[in-house]
């Protein structure tokens, strides 16, 4: 078994996607195989960490980008006047006022 | 499945890799918009995909490149950046992800958040799977040694 596959193998285990039989294996390797320990434990160590990444959506978030999305799919007229004020205002208005402008676009469709 | 129950299913984890690639929450946001809108307006594919979360994840990874050139654009525009949320730059594993390129980082983001397998990283990617392994394979090492450094 090459070390590629015994860190594929270890993380398997770690996410418990292995059948009953690559468990026994992976329990033989605990056994037998110091190299595989070794591996086990660095897998362990960078599963943890990683798992600091694992977050969730903001609730508010989530319902806000649903209930854009059907008002999209409900209403494209609205869509395409949305994109045409796009394009005026992005022409006409100074840069950093579109920068400004921008984070409050979204909510300005949203709840009109 | 619904529309609705594919929003519920995978809305996390597009919100997370946005969040892991992008950081900036407004940019997160539109991103996640666009790809959740792309996923309603081709939902009758779905059916014909191996894998819905790599489907899904590869529309998101589109949209996010577009996104980064239209802000690319702004920004020149601008000549200075504008103010975003840091994101949560200060934990560990953003330090050790630092010494990785951009592909190795999101495989390892796919291998140990997602729980993706190789194929469908290389779906996602647009890469073949030999390459995803051997990256991930260099990217456990250099992250090995660094590990090993810290702990000196």
């Amino acid at each position: 078994m090459t070390r590629q596959e015994m860190h594929e193998l270890a993380l398997a285990y770690l996410q418990k996607r292995l059948t009953i039989e690559e468990k026994a294996e992976v329990f033989r390797l605990i056994r037998e195989n110091a190299d595989f320990l070794q591996v086990l434990s660095l897998e362990l160590t960078l599963l943890c960490q990683f798992e600091q990444l694992k977050t969730a959506a903001p609730a508010d978030l989530r319902e806000r980008v649903y209930e854009n999305i059907t008002l999209v799919v409900q209403n494209p007229k609205k869509i395409l006047a949305e994109q045409v004020i796009h394009h005026i205002l992005k022409g006409t208005m100074p840069q950093i006022a579109w920068a400004v402008y921008q984070p409050f676009q979204r909510r300005i469709f949203a709840y009109e | 499945m619904s529309f609705e129950e594919i929003y519920t299913r995978y809305v996390n984890a597009v919100y997370r890799f946005l969040k892991f690639k992008l950081g900036d929450e407004y940019l997160v946001e539109d991103v996640l918009q666009e790809t959740f809108l792309a996923v309603y307006q081709n939902l009758h594919k779905i059916a014909e995909v191996n894998s819905p979360k790599a489907w899904i994840l590869t529309i998101a990874r589109h949209k996010l490149v577009d996104q980064l050139r239209k802000k690319r654009l702004i920004e020149v525009e601008l000549n200075e950046r504008m103010e975003v949320d840091p994101g949560p730059d200060h934990l560990f594993i953003h330090q050790l992800l630092c010494h990785l390129d951009e592909t190795a980082r999101t495989i390892l983001y796919g291998l140990y958040v997602e729980q993706l397998t190789c194929s469908e990283l290389a779906e996602i990617l647009g890469i073949p799977v030999g390459t995803v392994k051997s990256k991930a394979h260099t990217a456990r090492s250099v992250l090995q040694n660094k590990l090993k450094e810290e702990s000196v």
